[in-house]
């Protein structure tokens, strides 16, 4: 990766494309995580490696380079969220009834039921819980991504399961 | 519980469609290189840059001589009635400078 990092900053632009097709899959399937949306998660992570190719000056080779990426790629979902959030308030102030919300809710699939639960967690224990359940991440890690304190990812991602316990026992789902 | 292991297990399998990966690739490198091309190079940004200033330039010098020209013509050329043409309800007023007739 070092080698492929100074050779794109010696001017070989296309090495670029190696370094994408490293993480394209992975930070594809991050973004459909927040968004459920292939094209918002294809959106999403063009603007996240636009960010890293611009700011790949500015890495640290004695640095873990997966972390870094996906820092970059955490704060392009944040922003982006933000501005999907406002639009879907804006909508949902225009029409009585959210189309996405009525689909999952009318669906009798346990998986889209805890999707939702999830999807009801806030930011920081949403990330947590995906940085380090589904993505494999240890505290350390997800805290270098999140820009905090691994005891602090941990707290986050205890409230994240007990949220989903709780709400998850208040759908009917028992302790199995 | 269960269901959250079974939707943790669900969510690691969930992958990209090839299409969507393509496309990604693609805009990305098309954006790159289209950031790395000739016209983004930061010499020639610069090279436009002072080019519109100097073009700006000239064109407000020019305009600036040409009002000045105009001023004097005015100044010098003092105008007088050639003749008066009257049509229907229409008075047109035919001028010519002074100095034509001094010569």
């Amino acid at each position: 990766m070092e080698s492929l990092i100074h050779e794109i900053l010696e001017g070989n632009s296309d090495a670029f494309r190696d370094i994408v097709k490293a993480y394209d899959r992975k930070l594809l399937s991050m973004a459909f995580r927040y968004f459920h949306d292939w094209e918002d998660a294809r959106d999403v992570t063009q603007s996240t490696f636009i960010k890293v190719f611009n700011n790949l000056k500015r890495y640290r080779t004695d640095q873990p380079f997966t972390p870094w990426i996906y820092k970059i790629h955490l704060n392009s979902c944040r922003s982006y969220y933000r501005k999907m959030k406002l639009r879907k308030n804006v909508l949902s102030s225009l029409f009585a009834d959210d189309p996405e919300t009525t689909e999952i809710e009318n669906s009798e699939g346990d998986l889209l039921i805890i999707l939702r639960c999830v999807d009801r967690l806030t930011w920081k224990q949403k990330t947590a819980f995906t940085l380090m359940e589904i993505e494999g991440f240890s505290s350390e890690e997800a805290a270098g991504i999140m820009g905090c304190k691994p005891g602090t990812v941990r707290v986050h991602l205890n409230r994240a399961r007990n949220n989903l316990q709780t709400k998850l026992k208040a759908l009917g789902y028992s302790n199995e | 519980m269960n269901k959250l292991k079974q939707f943790v297990r669900h969510q690691k399998t969930i992958s990209p469609p090839q299409s969507i990966r393509e496309e990604l690739i693609e805009n990305v490198m098309d954006r790159i290189t289209g950031e790395r091309g000739f016209g983004n190079h930061p010499f020639w940004q610069w090279m436009v840059a002072v080019g519109t200033l100097a073009l700006v330039g000239v064109l407000l010098l020019s305009r600036l001589s040409i009002s000045q020209t105009s001023y004097r013509d005015v100044q010098d050329n003092q105008l007088a009635v050639e003749s008066i043409i009257i049509l229907d309800d229409h008075t047109a007023f035919w001028l010519e400078p002074l100095n034509k007739y001094e010569r």
